[in-house]
């Protein structure tokens, strides 16, 4: 059920569900995907184990890109290495090939220096982080610290509003709030309370 | 839910909420600096005039101040070349390697043991940049340019030059690994941020972080194959340390065993400095619940096993010496420990596989006080092991005119003494304006869940 | 919890059923036959070698290396020998350079072997593979006590049941080294000839090992060591039995300690068995890194065997709590493990290839002859590129097809890599891996089946009240 471009979106009418607890919240989450709601994201403040799979979140592919990283560095090792040492200028040292089981060690580091920073990046471009980025998915000025958020987009027909409401109340949100605008800073939150009519 | 064992003693102390945990740690960064940091941070930064001192003036009089008038040549600074880049170990052993055998006590020092990592490898660094004397004319000639003599290149065959991508890859891949490790926390001090300075640099370097859990899923599958390479990696770094030894036909130096022995120690002497640092650290800092008893002692487990493995090297290279019937290799053993070094060759023996079996008593490994004693005795220790092996194969080498004995100058003691500085400077400012204690992982092995 | 699964524990009890029975029995069988063929081959071809051999080593030469001679006298490999001739003088195997009075003296080469030698060695090599395999299994268990690791603990008994044949391997060096030491160890035979310094034959190098390369210092660790280790996994396993029927935290808290203990005694004691055993069939050749060279070999076999057995017990419906997570995880060491391995092989050889010092450097010049040059490429391809490309994807490591495929891959590559370390130094010049090899290795594959699943029926799979099982049981290896 969950579509990776749906991250939060300005036109969007999401609901959000505040917790402490993070054996309550992930139980929660789970509830809620099987229910078929549309989970949008989780917010927490620390990897909470097991909820990608209650979550539904595919393994990430990043791990190829790694992979094929690390073969352009080793490419790259060897290359320099064959130019330099053998094709522009061979040079003969202590008797031995000019291509040797010596360029082992610059073809490791390459390609571990290759994979690592071609790794990072791609983390970075598919995460959308940038330094001094405004992190516009905020929604509790506490979800770095000790809360769990979930966001659910409320335009889905399988589950009604109150249901959710009643699930995330009844799963032990502290907190349910639906929020329309998205801005950094600039955001229309609407608190929900347990019972309210919606 | 968490499944660990009952038995299991608890990782972290004192009951803990996740809000104590942020407040704990975010401590340093959002109050004045006590006292001791003062104090601590004066005394770093008077041993880093030093080093800027010792550094301006060997570049402004010449390398000719340093003692490589003599067949040992740069002894006391490939030493301690060796001495920063062992000790930088440490800290990828801890994040890496004991993440992928999922050793769950490492996640309260990783972060100040991968901070130590960088500090070490910038202080092992200054010794081959500025034994080039103008380093600016010298890192020219260490790297894959083109230059004026026509395609005269740099020679791929040599280990010197493995090692300058081996420990530039070693520095930065950490850097990386490091600064990953710290986003998701320095989003929680951005997020907590009353000053507008402190709102802006945080929020700059945190990169928009807002723990989302696809990020998460990423980031924990960044951290593994991190982890994955680092490993590999952290252990190439020391094998082509001591690889520049052992290609060399120099006895003594050319030995088979030298690269796990060689990264064996450099693991030792890491974790004898991460001792140092955290049994003072947890006690200035009050992080005795999360830096527990617990944690020093599965510490000192590893300082007691890499020393009793460099020891079964020391005698594995001690027994074949004898064994293979080589005069030569015999003659470099017999003089370590019993000619005119000797005296470093017995320290480095006690210090580095006697000491250390202290640790099979279990007072030993759980009183902090002690513990400190033996990681010097350590760091001590490590460093006569580098200072044996390079200087006693060398003081006799097969020329009896080339027989000297050593001692370095002035100005390279105190370029020594100085890094400690520049290790220290980083360290205390890196305690004030970062996060000692990785919250978010220690978050997620909370037992307190409510 | 939503995501938990109900985890049953209960003891299992293994049965060593008819299939696996005949399996291993046929295994036996055949591989006897295949042996006994072997020998004979051995015998017709080596009747007449060895006649050719003696008459050519009765003159003794000077100057030349064992590899080389044996070389010269295999005339397939005359062309070989011949364009490399003038390269012969430099390996001066043996004679001290410093003392160059001596190098007139003529150095022995290799005394002949006999063509039985061939048999034994291999009984040697295959014992010695089981010792390492079984022994590793024991340094498995210790090491999850003192690593206080849980994950493995549902799979406990596997490598705990390997780690009892390993005195049949000891036992199996031991008959061999009596009977044919003097033929399979140069140094055995020289110790025997009681050359006097001077006289024709004196062999510097040799005449200094012999504090430490002597029948009786080599008996005194072959009973020894096993019998140390012996008492060791006795009193580990005894208290894990124990602990299934008591429970309680006593046997526990107890193994920790002699694990440890275990393992320290473990570190020296394997050094020098590989010394003893292994290195000085290349009796004048030596290397630091080459005992944990030889654990590393032992190791990732026996991590290959644990993830064998488990993959086999699994499939007949036993090790219930044993799930892909854990089979991911002995994948995921056999992977790190490999690349130790090479390590380790990189470090002997790359320093040797560098410094290229004549003493050492023999060891690797003669492998680099056929046949053992094939054997050589095998060694990377089976126990470094395999692992390292098959089980890199995460997938490959939960199949167990495919980890069936790898396993099988690194024991063929490590047996390969012990075929390196005894052939060419002991054989050069009659090693061939045919029936004779492959029918003992089966042979022994037939004993060690046997044994182990014999040894797993006896106690129980599970250890029922091990303070790690539920964790264990509930192992995730996460991302």
């Amino acid at each position: 059920m969950i579509d990776s471009k749906l991250y939060l979106d300005r036109n969007k009418t999401v609901m959000f569900g505040i917790f402490e607890n993070p054996d309550k919240f992930l139980d929660t989450v789970g509830k809620i995907h099987k229910k078929g709601a549309n989970i949008i994201d989780c917010y927490t403040p620390f990897p909470v184990h097991g909820i990608e799979k209650a979550m539904g979140l595919k393994r990430s592919l990043l791990p190829v890109g790694a992979f094929i990283f690390g073969c352009c560095g080793f490419l790259t090792a060897a290359s320099i290495q064959w130019y330099m040492m053998r094709y522009d200028w061979p040079m003969i040292i202590g008797g031995k090939p000019t291509i040797g089981i010596s360029f082992m060690p610059v073809l490791f580091e390459m390609s571990v220096l290759f994979t690592a920073f071609g790794l990072a990046f791609i983390f970075f471009f598919r995460s959308k982080m940038l330094h001094g980025k405004i992190p516009s998915e905020r929604v509790d000025m506490r979800q770095t610290d000790d809360r769990l958020v979930i966001a659910i987009a409320t335009d889905n027909a399988a589950v009604s509003k109150s249901e959710l409401t009643d699930m995330l109340f009844d799963g032990g949100a502290v907190e349910v709030k639906e929020r329309t605008n998205h801005d950094y800073e600039d955001f229309t939150d609407v608190e929900i309370k347990r019972g309210s009519n919606i | 839910m968490i499944h660990d064992s009952i038995i299991r003693t608890p990782l972290v102390t004192g009951d803990k909420t996740l809000h104590d945990v942020t407040t704990e740690i975010c401590r340093p960064i959002e109050n004045k600096p006590t006292t001791e940091w003062k104090v601590g941070f004066t005394l770093s930064a008077i041993f880093f005039g030093i080093l800027a001192l010792t550094l301006t003036l060997t570049m402004v009089i010449g390398i000719g101040t340093w003692g490589l008038n003599k067949t040992v040549q740069w002894g006391w600074d490939i030493t301690n070349f060796v001495f920063w880049v062992g000790i930088g170990h440490a800290g990828t052993l801890i994040s890496a390697i004991l993440l992928l055998f999922r050793q769950k006590w490492r996640m309260s020092i990783n972060r100040s043991a991968e901070a130590m990592t960088i500090f070490a490898v910038m202080c092992a660094a200054i010794f081959p940049l500025f034994h080039q004397g103008r380093l600016w004319v010298g890192m020219y000639w260490v790297l894959p340019l083109p230059n004026a003599f026509g395609s005269l290149w740099v020679n791929f065959h040599s280990p010197l030059l493995w090692d300058v991508f081996a420990i530039s890859t070693y520095f930065s891949v950490s850097l990386v690994f490091w600064y990953l490790g710290l986003i998701p926390d320095i989003a929680t001090v951005r997020d907590r941020a009353k000053t507008a300075g402190r709102k802006f640099w945080y929020n700059f370097f945190s990169m928009g972080w807002t723990g989302s859990v696809r990020t998460w899923n990423r980031y924990e599958v960044v951290s593994l194959v991190l982890a994955g390479i680092s490993t590999p990696l952290v252990l190439s770094v020391h094998t082509i340390v001591s690889m520049d030894f052992a290609t060399s036909v120099v006895p003594g130096w050319h030995t088979t065993i030298f690269p796990p022995y060689f990264v064996a120690g450099a693991i030792f002497s890491g974790f004898g400095m991460v001792l140092t640092l955290l049994v003072i650290a947890r006690k200035v800092m009050n992080y005795q619940d999360y830096i527990t008893i617990g944690h020093l002692e599965a510490m000192c487990k590893v300082v007691m096993l890499t020393g009793t493995m460099v020891g079964l090297a020391y005698i594995t290279e001690f027994f074949v010496a004898a064994y293979s019937g080589v005069e030569y290799e015999q003659y470099a053993f017999i003089n370590r420990a019993t000619g005119p070094y000797w005296w470093a060759y017995w320290s480095m023996m006690t210090c580095n596989l006697i000491a250390p079996q202290v640790f099979w008593f279990k007072w030993a490994r759980t009183t902090p006080w002690f513990i400190f004693m033996l990681s010097i005795v350590v760091n001590v220790g490590m460093w006569f092991e580098r200072f044996v092996i390079i200087v006693t194969s060398l003081h006799r080498e097969y020329l009896p005119s080339g027989w000297v004995m050593y001692s370095p100058t002035i100005m390279e003691i105190g370029i020594f003494l100085g890094t400690f500085g520049l290790f220290f400077t980083c360290f205390f400012l890196f305690a004030k304006f970062l996060p000692v204690i990785n919250m978010s992982e220690v978050k997620s092995i909370l037992k307190n869940r409510e | 919890m939503s995501h938990g699964h109900d985890i049953h524990i209960h003891q299992e009890n293994y049965t060593f059923s008819g299939k696996a029975k005949t399996f291993s029995l046929s295994l036996l069988v055949i591989g006897l036959i295949l042996t006994v063929i072997g020998i004979f081959m051995a015998y017709n071809a080596g009747s007449h070698d060895s006649h050719h051999d003696n008459k050519k080593h009765e003159t003794v030469k000077g100057h030349e290396v064992e590899g080389k001679n044996a070389q010269a006298e295999n005339p397939a490999e005359g062309a070989v020998s011949a364009s490399h001739a003038e390269e012969s003088h430099f390996n001066i195997h043996g004679i001290d350079l410093q003392h160059n009075d001596e190098v007139l003296h003529p150095v022995p080469v290799e005394h002949p072997k006999p063509w039985y030698t061939k048999v034994w060695l291999n009984l040697l090599m295959n014992g010695y593979f089981l010792l390492l395999i079984s022994v590793c299994g024991l340094f498995f268990v210790a090491l999850q006590y003192v690593a206080n690791a849980g994950w493995a603990t549902v799979l406990l008994r596997v490598p705990q049941a390997m780690g009892t044949i390993f005195p049949v391997g000891a036992l199996l060096i031991l008959l061999v080294f009596f009977i044919d030491g003097e033929n399979i160890y140069h140094w055995v035979h020289y110790e025997h000839a009681h050359i006097k310094p001077g006289e024709p034959g004196f062999d510097k190098i040799l005449d200094n090992k012999s504090w430490f390369l002597n029948t009786n210092m080599a008996v005194g660790f072959l009973v020894c060591v096993p019998l140390v280790w012996w008492l060791f996994g006795k009193k580990l396993r005894s208290m894990s039995f124990r602990e299934d029927s008591e429970g309680g935290l006593t046997f526990f808290n107890k193994s920790i300690r002699f694990s440890a203990a275990f393992i320290f005694i473990f570190a020296f004691t394997l050094s020098i068995l590989s010394w003893v055993i292994t290195m000085s069939v290349d009796a004048h050749w030596y290397s630091t890194v080459f005992s944990i060279y030889n654990f590393a070999t032992g190791w990732v076999s026996c991590l290959a065997v644990i993830t064998l057995i488990v993959l086999y017990l699994k499939r007949n419906g036993y090790l219930n709590l044993v799930t892909d997570e854990h089979i991911h995880d002995l994948g995921k060491f056999m992977f790190a493990f490999s690349i130790f391995w090479t390590y380790l092989w990189l470090a002997q050889f790359l320093l040797i290839w560098y410094a290229d010092i004549p003493e050492e450097a023999v060891y690797y010049y003669q492998r680099w002859q056929m046949p053992f040059k094939v054997n050589w490429f095998a060694n990377i391809v089976l126990n470094f590129l395999v692992p390292f490309l098959v089980l890199m994807t995460r997938n490959n490591k939960r199949n167990p097809k495919v980890l069936t495929f790898v396993c099988i891959c690194l024991l063929v590559g490590h047996w390969n890599d012990l075929y390196l370390m005894f052939m060419p130094g002991a054989i050069p010049n009659q090693a061939q891996i045919g029936l004779l090899e492959i029918g003992m290795t089966m042979t022994f594959m037939g004993i060690f089946i046997y044994w182990v699943l014999t040894a797993l029926s006896k106690q129980g799979l599970m250890p029922v009240k091990h303070p790690y099982l539920e964790e264990s049981a509930h192992h995730d290896v996460g991302v």
